[in-house]
């Protein structure tokens, strides 16, 4: 069968407790020995190192929790009769949970390229400073027209406006704990990363510190 | 398992959470005693020991027992573990070092002694044998330092000598037998504690050395004797005899981090016939024993379908050996093939046959090519008894570079018995003829021809043919490195070399007697651990301790000894006799070659009086030393 009528498994999975600890290239790797203990028939490259054709959503950071990752697995035949979802589900390790997974013909688009908004539940400790000074940075942040930050790259140091892509933007509480939704461009031309904006957000409280004690991506989705 | 608050801020956090695929945790209502299993290096180094793979599988596969890893924190966690009082503990369970019945370390190198001590006070274990408490646990080394525990003496409680799948049970027995008063542990008196120490110095390779005393001898060294008539003179190494079903784990612990070996391994044979009289390793494993294909096969598939990895390493000191080595890799590729299963070969010898099998192994992926030739003059390759030519290795890299392989590692020696200033030259000249082949035969992708060249010391060890010799000076290594470093200019080599520094401190630790505890725990007191990583390694620390103690470690590694006085591990008796270590020795002053007995005439090592029958002797060595002629004279 040619390459681009290849079906692939659609898997969409939580990333949570233990193992919000391991990195982008480790979940890649447990991911891999789990389709090898499932039998499942993974798709390689060719040459001197087949490596298993596997892709993943852009990386979460280590420590950050994520509860609708995706991952797209290329299958080297049509779909076996036995239920691919529940096999791999088998294999993968508590905190590593299968939301769903489908077996998709292959289109001429990856599903990650349209990907172009993400959702987070942050959770946020307030340093030195009150909760008002937060929600008055908030409501500051709501209302400015452009809100700048420098972004540093390989290559260079850029100035970005973060405000047109946070395209949500409110706390929430619970348990006396102070949370931040947010909504935000996902997509190469309107990333925005949780972390400027929390950055953003501690320039305006004038005082104090936000700092991130739980970072939940909640989704990933095209607007 | 570590606090949230210091996974959060550590390197590589996903080390310290545990919970990996085959990680054995068990009902602690089913579970009688807890064993520790400690590695004195990080978990990406500790995972990859094979040795301790085993342990782990034969200590849990008694269901009432839990096993647990342990491994030393990266220096970060380990501030943080001191700052906040965190204990060391179990991956499986999290319980605490001081809080197992038994905790075994491994002892695979020197250059890990001040790690020990850190995971001891890491894990709240007071580090004299002879201070702790009676709660405390019994602390047991083994592993290839254990051949001269003497260095340790001071930490531990007991060693075991030789292999360890047997034994470890009948200590397990031994704990289990005990009246349920001392089991509990906290109820435990001094006297139960010392009473079980001596019952424990009555099982066959079992080293207790609080009941031994020293004693210096002429040259001034301490050498261990019984202090009463009840414990052994000698401790006899244990030996697995029926190496075809010992227990090996087909459910490998899979690590979520890369690990130094990412991979399964599959061990094919144990021992070694060759004879390097600079090789530790070549006589304490002794006798060779090899698995059947048909076991190998069977286990390789078990162990790939319950662990998922995508390759398996075929272990044993030389994979060339086995003698149905083509066999099992074609075996191990129908099997595995199909999943993308790669199989490896870690070490390989100096000679085409060696390349024809690499290339045979490297259908799934292709990796580097490593070639030990030790050095490049033939009269050396006499005085080591390292029984390949120089047309072996040439032959082996035109092979090599002919069949694609762009890269080639080379494994070289300094510091051997009677080498000179052109030996060492010699070894330039082989790279350049190795560089030469490679352009010739890559043609036109010649730019990518790459020879890396590793140069280790020779460090005298006990249990070899070298035991008696001294380190070659400091500075003259240091002289001989630049002289090769000087003579290597090809844009195609690059060259490392191991820490002189390291080299001795390493001579000094493996040749030395009980008097050194007082000189680890001085280095271990100004801060050194995980020096096995080069730059957590201060040769000033060590020198410096020296002083302290009044004495000079650059001296103390220069120092022959005569080979008809008592060595601090003469009690030790690894079944290989004295008498064939000094006949070697002799044989290596007149740079005079040794058969393999594999293939030649019986060598009367002294195992065949050990163990009596030696299997090299008994039919099964026959058998393969058979199959190995008939192989040898198809590739010659």
């Amino acid at each position: 069968m040619p390459d681009h009528q290849r079906p692939y498994l659609w898997v969409e999975f939580e990333k949570t407790a233990k193992m919000r600890h391991l990195s982008h290239l480790e979940t890649a790797r447990v991911f891999d020995r789990a389709l090898r203990r499932a039998q499942i028939p993974v798709d390689y490259t060719a040459g001197y190192h087949p490596r298993a054709k596997i892709s993943f959503a852009p990386p979460l950071p280590v420590g950050a929790e994520g509860r609708r990752e995706l991952c797209e697995i290329d299958l080297a035949r049509e779909a076996p009769p036995w239920d691919l979802g529940k096999a791999l589900s088998k294999q993968l390790p508590p905190g590593l949970n299968l939301v769903s997974a489908q077996v998709l013909a292959r289109g001429r688009r990856s599903p990650f390229a349209n990907l172009s908004r993400a959702e987070y539940n942050i959770s946020v400790d307030i340093v030195d400073a009150s909760e008002e000074q937060l929600h008055s940075a908030l409501e500051q942040f709501g209302e400015a027209e452009h809100v700048n930050i420098k972004r540093e790259t390989k290559r260079q140091v850029r100035q970005i406006d973060i405000r047109p892509h946070t395209y949500e933007l409110r706390p929430q509480h619970k348990d006396n704990k102070v949370y931040l939704y947010m909504n935000l461009g996902f997509g190469p031309e309107n990333l925005v990363k949780p972390e400027e904006v929390i950055s953003a957000l501690t320039q305006m409280m004038g005082q104090g510190q936000l700092r991130v004690s739980r970072l939940v991506r909640l989704g990933m989705y095209e607007a | 398992m570590l606090p949230d608050e210091i996974l959060e801020v550590v390197a590589g956090p996903a080390r310290y959470i545990g919970g990996e695929v085959n990680a054995v945790v068990k009902d602690p209502a089913d579970v009688e005693m807890t064993f520790a299993l400690c590695y004195p290096d990080v978990y990406e180094v500790g995972m990859s020991h094979l040795g301790s793979q085993i342990l782990y599988h034969v200590i849990n596969s008694r269901p009432e027992v839990q096993c647990e890893r342990v491994y030393h924190p990266w220096i970060d966690a380990a501030a943080l573990m001191r700052e906040q009082g965190v204990p060391l503990g179990g991956l499986e369970t999290g319980r605490p070092l001081h809080d197992f019945d038994i905790v075994g370390i491994t002892l695979q190198y020197e250059l890990t002694y001040t790690t020990i001590l850190s995971l001891l006070e890491l894990g709240g274990i007071t580090l004299h044998a002879q201070q702790r408490r009676p709660s405390e646990p019994i602390v047991i080394g083994g592993g290839p330092c254990a051949y001269n525990p003497e260095p340790l003496a001071d930490f531990f409680d007991a060693f075991v000598i030789g292999e360890g799948e047997e034994v470890v049970g009948e200590i397990i027995d031994l704990y289990l037998q005990q009246p349920a008063r001392f089991r509990d542990a906290v109820a435990r008196t001094d006297e139960e504690r010392e009473n079980f120490l001596r019952q424990l110095a009555q099982i066959k390779g079992v080293y207790v050395p609080g009941l031994y005393e020293v004693e210096r001898t002429e040259e001034g060294l301490l050498c261990p004797r019984p202090a009463s008539a009840e414990v052994p003179r000698t401790i006899r190494r244990r030996i697995v005899r029926d190496f075809e079903n010992v227990p090996f784990p087909t459910t490998p612990v899979v690590p979520w981090v890369e690990t130094v070996h990412d991979r399964a391994q599959l061990e094919i044979a144990r021992g070694c016939t060759r004879g390097c009289r600079f090789c530790q390793a070549g006589i304490i494993y002794r006798p060779v024993r090899e698995k059947s294909v048909a076991t190998l096969r069977a286990q390789a598939r078990q162990i790939i379908a319950n662990s998922g990895f995508d390759e398996i390493a075929l272990a044993s000191l030389n994979c060339p050996d086995y003698s149905k080595i083509e066999e099992l890799i074609d075996g191990l590729h129908a099997d595995l093939g199909g999943q993308r299963v790669s199989v490896s070969l870690p070490s390989l010898r100096t000679d085409t046959f060696s390349v024809s099998l690499a290339e045979k192994i490297q259908q799934v992926r292709k990796s580097g090519l490593t070639l030990a030739p030790e050095t490049a003059s033939e009269r050396l390759r006499d005085v080591i008894n390292k029984n390949v030519s120089n047309q072996d290795l040439l032959a082996a890299v035109t092979a090599a570079f002919a069949a694609g392989w762009e890269t080639i590692k080379l494994y070289f020696m300094i510091g051997l018995p009677g080498e000179t200033d052109e030996d060492v030259v010699a070894i330039a000249d082989l790279v350049q003829q190795v560089v030469e082949i490679g352009r010739q035969k890559l043609g036109r992708r010649r730019r990518h021809l790459q020879v890396n060249v590793s140069v280790a010391c020779l460090i005298p060890k006990p249990h070899t043919p070298f035991q008696w010799r001294q380190q070659m000076p400091l500075e003259e290594l240091r002289r001989r490195q630049q002289l090769l470093r000087s003579q290597l200019t090809s844009r195609h080599v690059s060259l490392s070399c191991h820490g002189t520094e390291g080299t001795m401190v390493e001579t000094v630790l493996s040749r030395g007697d009980r008097s050194l505890g007082a000189i680890i725990e001085h280095v271990y007191r100004s801060g050194a651990m995980l020096e096995a990583w080069r730059e957590h390694f201060s040769f000033d620390n060590w020198a410096q301790a020296f002083v302290t103690e009044g004495r000079d470690l650059l001296a103390e590694a220069g120092r022959p000894w005569h080979s008809s006085s008592p060595l601090p591990w003469e009690h030790i008796d690894i079944g290989v006799s004295v008498d064939f270590l000094r006949r070697e020795a002799a044989r290596a002053e007149e740079a005079t070659a040794t058969e393999d007995c594999r293939t030649g005439a019986c060598q009367r090592c002294g195992l065949n009086d050990f163990m009596a029958p030696c299997p090299m002797i008994a039919g099964e060595g026959a058998a393969t030393a058979a199959a190995q002629t008939a192989r040898t004279e198809e590739y010659a």
